[in-house]
C-alpha cells in the first residue's frame, strides 16, 4: 500500500494513512492460541463451572455476553442508545436518491427535446423510466397561471439552437446545504405515503395551483377549489406539519364571506387567523376570494421560511416521479 | 533567489566554529567532515558556505549540490549525515545574512533513513512463554476464587485481574497504553461502543508526558471485556489519586505506572504456585510472543514502536455499516480525545499585545517578498519594546527560508506560530529581549511557556503550535545569538508528534455521493468539461494520487494501450514530493468502470484540445484546470460526511486514506 501512496518509507503509511492497526491487532489476537484466554477462563467470567462439557464457553459466547453487560450498565446508567442515526439515515436516503437520480438526469437532458439515451446511461437509469421522467417534468415546467405565467421555477438556460424550447425541464434546486435538512425530513415520509391517494391528490394540488410569486399553492375559490386545498391541507397535516405550522393568507377582507367558506370548507376553527395579502401586480385595493396556504418551519413567522424552499423542491420533485411512475403503469 | 545581489552580501567565516550552529553534538563532531568534503568538491553552494563566496545560492545550484553528495562514493549514513548538516548550516547562513537576503533562499531537501526495527526478541523466548503461562494460570485461580466467593462474584475485589488480562489476552504491551485503560475505566461509557460481537474503547495515549497523545480504538478480547465490567470504577480512581507530594496537583502517567507497579508487586509477593515475573518483564514476554504470532508490524504497533492513530468513535460509526448497540454520549470527542488529568490549572490563552497583531498583519500576505518588506516598514512604536524587536528580526531571519515562503499556506502557519510564541513570550517577559538571557534563564523561560500552554483545556494545536515555534526560534536563538542546546531533551517535542495526523477516510457510500454530488454541482452539458475534470480527479484521489499528482498528470501519463494505467511522474513543470512518489499505479488498482471513465473522457476529447496542450485535465478552453477546483471538491467531499461544520472537516486528501476501501485492487494489491 506504502508503494501505491508514493511513500518511501512504510512508517509514514501505517503512521499517517492507515487507521486500522488495531482491528488488525485484534484479528491476529483472536488467531493467536497462545495470547487468547482459555475456554476454563472464559468459563469461570461468565459463571459456568469448569468442565461444563460440551457447552465450553467459546469467545463468541463470551464476548455477546461482555457486551450484554456493557448494555446493562448503559441501561442502568440511564444511556440511550445514540448510534441508531446512521442506519436510519441511510434508510431514509431511498426515496432521496431516486429524486436526486432523476434530478441528475433532468439536468443532464436539460430540454424536453434533450438526448434521453444518452442521460439515462450515464445516470443507470431504464430509458422508458428516463422518458416518463422528462415528459412529466416538461408538463410541470409548462404549466401557467392564468395571467400567463410559469407556475413553477425551473433552470434559465439559454438554448443552443433556435428550434428549442425556451424552457428547460430543470427544476431550481434547494440550496442543497441549508434545505438539506427539510428534505431529508419529509422524503422518508413521502416514502411511506407513495401509491397512496393521499400523496398523489396532494401533490397534484400543489403544482396545479402553485403560485411562484407567493412560493405557496394559492386556491381561487372555496366551493370550486376547497376539495384540492382539503387535499394539500391533509398532506401537510399527514406530513406532521400542524395547524399551527401553517399560514394562511387570505386576498380578500376581513370578516369577508369568502374567508368564512375557506374556513368552512377546511374545517378551520372560526377564530383561525387569516393573514391578508395583496393581489399581485394591482394597487392593492382590489380583493379577491383567493386563498394561499403556507407551511413554515421556523418558529417564528418570517415572510419567507427557512426550509421552504426545500420542501417546494421535494413536492415537485416527488410529482414527477409519481407521475412517471403512473405514466409507465398509466393510472395517473 | 532569481536575481542575486552577491555585493550586498557580507561575509563571515561561516563553518570555523561549529558550536554557533544550530547542530546536535553529533552533527557538530561530523562538521570537520563535512567541511573537508566542501573543500574537496567545489560547488556554488559549498563556497557560499565555506566564505570564497558572498551567496547567496540559486535552487538549481542546491540541487545540484544535493545530487553531488547523493552521488558521491560515501556511505548512506554519511549522505544522510551530510545532507542533514547541509540543510543545517545553510539555514543558518540564510538567518544570519536575513538582513540583507530580499527574497527567499533555496534550502536542501529533507533527507531520511528508512529506520530499522529493534530486534523484538532480545529475551529468552522460553522464559517469556513461561513467565506469560504463571501469570494465566495465577488469573485462573483468580477467577476461580471469585467464582467460589459466590455471592458478589459479579464484582472483582482487585484491579489487577483486569490489568494482567489486557497484557496477556488484551494486545497492551506497553505501559503508556495500560495507563490510559485504568484513567478510561471511570469513564467506560462515555468512550466506549459495541456492536454485536466486539466492543471499542477510546484511549487516549499519552506520548511521554509532551502533552501530546496518541489515540488508539483498542478492542478488548471477551475475558478482558467482561472483567473490565465487573471491575469497580472505583478500584482504578484509587490509582489515579493526585499526588500530594508532587507540584503536578494530579497523578502524572509516571505516578499511575508506579502504583501499577506495587500492585504488581504485592500480587508477586502474596502468590502461590509457580513464580510471577515483574510486571515490566510481563510486558516484555507479551511483546516478544506476540512478534511470534504476527507480522512484525501488527506487534510493534502493539508494543508502541510506532504511532499509529485510529479512526475516532465517531468516524468509524460514520463509515462503518456495522449496527451499533451501544452509541457514545454527546461528549464523547472531548473526553476521549483529551488527556485525562493532564490540565488541572485551567487558564485562558495569553491576550495578544498590540505589537504582535501588527507584526502579525505583517506576516498575513501570500508573498514572502512582501512580507520582509512589511516587516522591515512596521513603525517605530512597534520595534521599541526590545522583545517586539527581537520578533520583528526573528521573523525577517526565518520568513526567507525557502521552506517557509514557498507558499501562502506555509507562510499563513508560521505566522500563526509566531503570533503563539509572540503571545506567550509577552506574557512571561513582556519588556526584555531574550536575547539578554542566560542560557539557563531562557531554557526557564520555555519551561513556564510550556507549562502554561499544557495547562489549556483541549489545546493540543496550541500546545503543538508552540512547541513548533519555540524549536524554530531557539534555532535562531542559536545561529545568531550563540545560546547552547537545550539541557533538557525532552523539553520541546520532537518532530515525529508535532505533525497532526488529520485522522479520517471516506467510505465506498461516500465515495460515490461525492461522485454524485459531483453532477449536481456541475449540472448540464454546458458543464461537461468540468464535471469529467472533477470526476478524474476524485477517480485519481481514491487511486492514491495526491492533487497535484492528479491535476498536473499529462495525456501521455494515462495508458490506455498495451499497459494499461496511470504513471505518476515529474515534468519540466511539475515535480513530485519526493523520489519515491514517482510510481505506477496499474489499471487494475481501479474498479473497472472508473478506469473505463478517465479513457472514455480522455478519448471523447476533440484531437484538436488534445494537441494543443499535454495536460489531460485541460479542455480549449484553459491549458490545466486550476487548483481552485479542489476548493469545490473539498466541499463537497465534507458536505458528504457532514463534517463541513467540523474544526478539520473531510478533504480531498482523505481520498487517498479510502483506496483501500474504494478500490478493490488496492485492496488485493496490499
Amino acid at each position: 500500500m506504502g508503494q501505491l501512496l508514493g511513500h518511501l518509507n512504510g512508517r509514514t503509511t501505517v503512521s499517517h494513512y492507515f487507521h486500522f492497526c488495531g482491528e488488525l491487532l485484534r484479528i491476529y489476537l483472536s488467531r493467536s492460541t497462545q495470547l487468547s484466554p482459555t475456554a476454563e477462563q472464559l468459563n469461570l467470567v461468565v459463571g459456568r463451572r469448569s468442565g461444563y462439557g460440551d457447552d465450553n464457553c467459546d469467545p463468541q459466547f463470551a464476548m455477546r455476553f461482555a457486551v450484554t453487560l456493557l448494555g446493562n450498565t448503559a441501561k442502568l446508567s440511564g444511556i440511550t442508545p445514540s448510534a441508531m442515526t446512521k442506519p436510519v439515515n441511510k434508510l431514509a436516503a431511498t426515496f432521496l436518491t431516486e429524486i436526486q437520480d432523476a434530478w441528475d438526469l433532468l439536468s443532464l437532458v436539460e430540454w424536453s427535446n434533450g438526448p434521453i439515451d444518452k442521460a439515462a446511461a450515464d445516470v443507470k437509469m431504464d430509458v422508458n423510466r428516463a422518458k416518463a421522467v422528462v415528459e412529466a417534468a416538461s408538463y410541470v415546467s409548462s404549466l401557467t397561471c392564468g395571467n400567463g405565467e410559469f407556475r413553477h421555477r425551473f433552470v434559465e438556460l439559454t438554448p443552443r439552437n433556435p428550434d428549442q424550447t425556451p424552457r428547460s425541464i430543470i427544476p431550481v434546486r434547494a440550496n442543497w446545504g441549508s434545505e438539506k435538512e427539510i428534505i431529508s425530513r419529509f422524503a422518508p415520509q413521502f416514502e411511506a405515503l407513495r401509491g397512496s391517494r393521499l400523496l398523489r391528490k396532494g401533490l397534484n394540488s400543489f403544482v396545479e395551483y402553485f403560485w411562484n410569486s407567493e412560493n405557496c399553492p394559492v386556491f381561487a375559490h372555496p366551493i370550486e377549489d376547497g376539495d384540492s386545498a382539503q387535499a394539500f391541507l391533509n398532506l401537510l397535516y399527514e406530513c406532521e406539519i400542524h395547524d399551527k405550522e401553517i399560514r394562511y393568507g387570505s386576498f380578500d377582507s376581513k370578516g369577508s364571506a369568502s374567508r368564512t367558506q375557506w374556513k368552512v370548507a377546511l374545517g378551520l376553527r372560526r377564530r383561525r387567523h387569516f393573514e391578508s395579502w395583496n393581489v399581485p401586480h394591482d394597487d392593492g385595493k382590489s380583493l379577491r376570494p383567493w386563498l394561499g396556504i403556507k407551511p413554515t418551519f421556523a418558529s417564528e413567522a418570517q415572510t419567507q421560511s427557512p426550509g421552504l424552499s426545500g420542501f417546494r423542491f421535494l413536492l415537485v420533485m416527488s410529482f414527477i416521479l409519481l407521475r412517471a411512475d403512473s405514466m409507465i403503469t398509466s393510472d395517473f | 533567489m532569481s536575481k542575486r545581489k552577491r555585493s550586498a552580501i557580507s561575509r563571515s567565516n561561516f563553518l570555523a566554529d561549529p558550536s554557533q550552529i544550530d547542530l546536535t553534538e553529533n552533527q557538530e563532531a561530523a562538521c570537520p567532515a563535512f567541511r573537508a568534503f566542501l573543500l574537496e568538491n567545489r560547488t556554488a553552494v559549498g563556497d557560499v558556505l565555506l566564505d570564497d563566496n558572498p551567496g547567496p545560492w540559486t535552487e538549481t545550484e542546491m540541487r545540484e549540490f544535493e545530487d553531488m553528495i547523493k552521488r558521491s562514493d560515501l556511505d548512506d549514513a554519511t549522505v544522510i549525515s551530510f545532507l542533514r548538516i547541509l540543510y543545517k548550516v545553510s539555514e543558518c547562513w540564510i538567518q544570519r545574512h536575513s538582513a540583507e537576503l530580499e527574497d527567499k533562499v533555496e534550502l536542501p531537501r529533507a533527507a531520511l533513513l528508512i529506520p530499522e526495527f529493534e530486534n523484538p526478541f532480545r529475551m529468552n523466548l522460553g522464559f517469556a512463554f513461561r513467565s506469560h503461562r504463571a501469570w494465566g494460570e495465577w488469573l485462573t485461580a483468580e477467577l476461580k476464587k471469585q467464582q467460589e466467593a459466590g455471592h458478589d462474584r459479579s464484582r472483582m475485589s482487585s484491579i489487577v485481574p483486569l490489568l494482567v488480562s489486557a497484557i496477556l489476552y488484551g494486545g497492551i504491551w506497553n505501559e503508556p497504553e495500560l495507563v490510559a485503560l485504568v484513567r478510561a475505566i471511570p469513564k467506560l461509557l462515555s468512550c466506549t461502543m459495541a456492536t454485536a460481537n466486539a466492543i471499542y474503547m477510546g484511549l487516549s495515549v499519552s506520548w511521554h508526558g509532551s502533552g501530546f497523545a496518541e489515540y488508539r480504538a483498542w478492542q478488548p478480547d471477551a475475558l478482558t471485556a467482561i472483567l473490565m465490567m465487573r471491575t469497580p470504577s472505583n478500584l482504578a480512581q484509587d490509582l489515579l489519586i493526585p499526588d500530594l507530594t508532587s507540584r503536578a496537583g494530579h497523578a502524572t502517567d509516571q505516578t499511575v505506572a508506579k502504583r501499577i507497579r506495587g500492585h504488581f508487586e504485592n500480587v508477586r509477593a502474596a502468590a502461590e504456585g509457580p513464580r510471577l515475573c515483574s510486571f515490566d518483564l510481563l510486558i516484555k514476554s507479551a511483546a516478544c510472543i506476540g512478534y511470534t504470532q504476527m507480522p512484525g508490524l501488527v506487534a510493534a504497533y502493539a508494543h508502541r514502536r510506532h504511532l499509529s492513530q485510529s479512526l475516532s468513535l465517531t468516524q468509524m460509526q460514520r463509515i462503518s455499516d456495522k449496527e451499533w448497540l451501544f452509541g457514545l454520549p454527546a461528549s464523547e470527542g472531548a473526553s476521549a480525545k483529551a488527556e485525562p488529568g493532564a490540565i488541572i490549572n485551567s487558564s485562558e490563552l495569553p491576550p495578544a499585545s498590540e505589537w504582535s497583531s501588527s507584526i502579525l498583519s505583517a506576516l498575513d500576505v501570500e508573498d514572502s517578498a512582501i512580507a520582509i518588506d512589511r516587516l522591515k516598514r512596521l513603525p517605530s512604536a512597534v520595534t521599541t519594546n526590545p522583545l517586539a524587536k527581537r520578533i520583528v528580526i526573528y521573523a525577517q531571519s526565518v520568513v526567507v527560508l525557502a521552506t517557509v515562503a514557498k507558499s501562502a499556506k506555509t507562510l499563513k502557519n508560521f505566522a500563526d506560530g509566531t503570533s503563539v510564541l509572540a503571545r506567550f513570550l509577552t506574557a512571561e517577559l513582556p519588556d526584555r529581549d531574550p536575547a539578554d538571557l542566560q542560557d539557563k534563564e531562557l531554557e526557564d523561560l520555555y519551561q513556564r511557556m510550556v507549562e502554561r500552554v499544557k495547562s489549556i483545556p483541549g489545546g493540543e494545536d496550541m500546545v503543538r503550535d508552540l512547541n513548533r515555534a519555540l524549536t524554530r526560534f531557539h534555532s535562531y536563538m542559536r545561529n545568531c545569538h550563540g545560546k547552547r542546546r537545550l539541557r533538557n531533551k525532552g523539553l520541546l517535542a520532537p518532530a515525529v508528534i508535532l505533525d497532526r495526523v488529520d485522522v479520517d477516510l471516506l467510505s465506498r457510500n461516500e465515495y460515490f455521493d461525492a461522485r454524485r454530488r459531483i453532477r449536481l454541482r456541475w449540472p448540464g452539458t454546458r458543464h461537461e468539461v468540468r464535471r469529467n475534470i472533477a470526476t478524474g480527479l476524485v477517480i485519481l484521489g481514491a487511486a492514491s494520487l495526491r492533487r497535484e499528482e492528479a491535476r498536473s498528470l499529462r495525456t501521455g501519463d494515462l495508458h490506455i494501450d498495451g499497459w494499461e494505467g496511470v504513471c505518476v511522474q515529474p515534468h519540466e513543470d511539475h515535480t513530485l514530493k519526493s523520489d519515491s512518489a514517482k510510481r505506477k499505479l496499474p489499471a487494475e488498482v481501479f474498479p473497472p468502470e472508473d478506469f473505463g471513465l478517465l479513457r472514455a473522457t480522455w478519448e471523447a476529447r476533440p484531437e484538436l484540445v488534445k494537441s494543443q496542450n499535454g495536460w489531460l485535465f485541460g479542455s480549449d478552453k484553459f491549458d490545466c484546470i486550476s487548483p481552485g477546483i479542489f476548493t469545490q471538491l473539498n466541499r463537497i467531499i465534507s458536505d458528504v460526511t457532514g463534517t463541513r461544520e467540523d474544526p478539520h472537516p473531510t478533504h480531498y486528501h482523505h481520498l487517498r486514506r479510502s483506496g483501500a476501501r474504494i478500490n478493490p485492487g488496492i485492496r488485493m494489491s496490499s
